[in-house]
């Protein structure tokens, strides 16, 4: 069979179909090199609407679905015009060269084969770089993925939960994220300490923000143990006079996100948060976390209280709240505890419930709802009025 | 006969909650066991229908708008019950007799009357000694002849007395008694 395209017996060999004259198999057979696992081979380089097919020495051949391609990465070097790293899933990739100077409009070709259904508005980014002289920096490329993302959600959602594309365009950030990471820790190798260029700082702080890696910090601090030992001692000072203010008591929920407010940008994980509780509750800092069972199943709370029951310091605040009451027996709602100490309806019901069962307090329940009065009950079996 | 005058708890609704608490709850039942004793004999209400009572005006407050449960109320008689201050009229437990005094309580009035009159060891006729108890004390006027035969049992049951019938058998109320032979010591 003639083709515009040379075609190597093999390929007619195997499954693979034949393509005809409209065929737009091209032969790159002057880019040459692939890389996989750190050995390289030269090639010849096919390519049709659905596949790249690597055709080597010794006449055997890899097909690559384009389907299959995860991210297609533009990056100069000193022996090509053009790189490409095609990234497969199960971590594959080849990396092909191309030298001729028409390699930009094949290029161009091969990615606009393999993206074929839509091109990314971050690959539209690159493209723009890659024809133009702007070195693509770091920075810049994780801003244009993160600006994928976002319209990538944004498309998302009005498709009605296209889970199946977002994954899909996950699978590219992730790689380009991994990728901004590793060379994150290279450039900040080489730099050495205090060295750092505008887009690593950009780009550390976006990595960041996005709760990925806190590099500061469990960089700064190896050891692990001294990295809970500081970070409980923090949790200690953040919180402390928080927590009791409001009762002694408060969701660990709430406490997790006060903390990480302070931190700013250098957030923690909520595994790290526990962990530092933990360690803060072995220094003996005055803080512990705790779990609340509820009469309900399975709806425990955990929450972050003073170490050694937070009870007094609950019932002095509950006395506090009465005393603001009027009227001779005043009376208060679950919601106005959770109110006034600043926690979450399930913990002041606790707490109330705590109360009643230490005689303090008794309760009537009614179509309007729960609510709690002070424990008359003694004081008029004693006859006291 | 003035109004019965409901204490100041009377009026506060958690008085109508079942408390959960075990100890504010016996406590509750206690207030509750004494109003009730109270307000029955203030009525001169001898027997209660359960459901009935429920709407009374005791069990029943239209001011704060609390009724109290039936599941309450079966609790309160059980602990009335206990001290001696009730006994279920029927086996389905619909109805229950309130004492304003216990069986055990009426019993020592009894005993304390005739002791006084000089009339341990006698036998004294049924009607003579109803005549005497309600001479010697007013209370004995409004004293059911249900609760009333009650306590002569319960002191016979203490062998302070024996109550002897009119014909052989079991004496089951007081119009089968013939007279009452209290004992000496």
């Amino acid at each position: 069979m003639e083709s515009k395209y040379f075609l190597p017996a093999i390929l007619n060999g195997g499954g693979i179909p034949e393509f005809g004259k409209e065929s737009q198999l091209a032969d790159l057979s002057c880019s040459s090199e692939v890389t996989n696992g750190g050995t390289s081979f030269k090639v010849r380089v096919f390519f049709s609407d659905h596949n790249i097919y690597l055709v080597f020495p010794d006449s055997s051949a890899v097909k690559l679905p384009l389907k299959h391609i995860l991210s297609i990465n533009d990056e100069k070097q000193k022996l090509f015009t053009r790189q490409i790293i095609v990234r497969y899933p199960g971590e594959d990739f080849y990396f092909m060269g191309l030298k001729k100077k028409e390699s930009a409009s094949i290029y161009d070709k091969i990615f606009d084969i393999c993206f074929k259904r839509e091109v990314k508005p971050w690959q539209k980014a690159e493209r723009e770089a890659r024809k133009g002289t702007i070195d693509k920096g770091l920075f810049r490329m994780i801003e244009d993925s993160r600006e994928g993302v976002r319209e990538l959600v944004k498309k998302t959602l009005e498709q009605a939960g296209d889970l199946d594309l977002l994954v899909e365009n996950a699978k590219q950030i992730k790689y380009v994220l991994d990728s901004a990471r590793k060379k994150i820790a290279d450039k900040a190798k080489e730099s050495g300490e205090g060295e750092e260029d505008e887009d690593l700082i950009k780009a550390n702080a976006f990595v960041q923000e996005i709760g990925l890696v806190n590099v500061t910090t469990k960089a700064q601090l190896a050891d692990s143990d001294r990295f809970y030992t500081a970070l409980g001692h923090e949790i200690f000072s953040t919180l402390n006079s928080y927590i009791r203010s409001n009762g002694g008591c408060v969701d660990a929920a709430v406490c997790y996100g006060i903390l990480n407010k302070a931190r700013g940008v250098m957030i923690v994980s909520p595994k790290d948060f526990i962990l530092g509780c933990e360690k803060m509750k072995a220094l003996g800092l005055g803080l512990e976390l705790a779990t609340i069972k509820t009469e309900i199943k399975d709806r425990n709370i955990r929450v972050l209280q003073v170490a050694g029951g937070f009870e007094k310091l609950c019932f002095e605040n509950l006395q506090k709240l009465f005393d603001q009451k009027s009227g001779k027996y005043p009376r208060v709602k679950v919601s106005d505890v959770a109110k006034d100490l600043k926690i979450s309806g399930q913990l002041a019901l606790y707490i109330l419930e705590k109360a009643e069962k230490s005689l303090i307090l008794c309760r009537d329940v009614s179509p309007a709802g729960l609510v709690f009065y002070k424990n008359f009950f003694g004081d008029f079996t004693d006859g006291a009025k | 006969m003035p109004d019965f005058q409901f204490p100041e708890f009377h009026g506060l609704p958690p008085f109508y909650t079942p408390q959960p608490v075990p100890k504010t709850r016996e406590q509750q039942i206690d207030l509750w066991s004494s109003l009730i004793i109270s307000y029955c004999h203030h009525e001169s209400i001898k027997i209660i229908d359960i459901i009935s009572f429920l709407d009374s005006p005791v069990c029943n407050n239209k001011t704060i708008e609390r009724k109290m449960p039936q599941s309450l109320l079966e609790k309160i008689i059980t602990n009335l019950k206990e001290d001696g201050h009730a006994e279920w009229a029927d086996e389905s437990h619909s109805r229950a007799y309130i004492f304003y005094k216990s069986p055990a309580e009426w019993g020592v009035q009894i005993m304390k009357i005739i002791d006084d009159q000089g009339l341990l060891g006698e036998v004294v006729p049924i009607r003579r000694l109803m005549k005497l108890l309600s001479e010697e004390n007013k209370e004995f006027e409004g004293c059911d002849e249900f609760i009333f035969f009650r306590s002569l049992k319960e002191l016979e049951k203490k062998d302070k007395c024996f109550i002897m019938g009119k014909s052989q058998g079991i004496v089951t109320s007081v119009d089968e008694i013939m007279g009452v032979k209290f004992k000496l010591g």
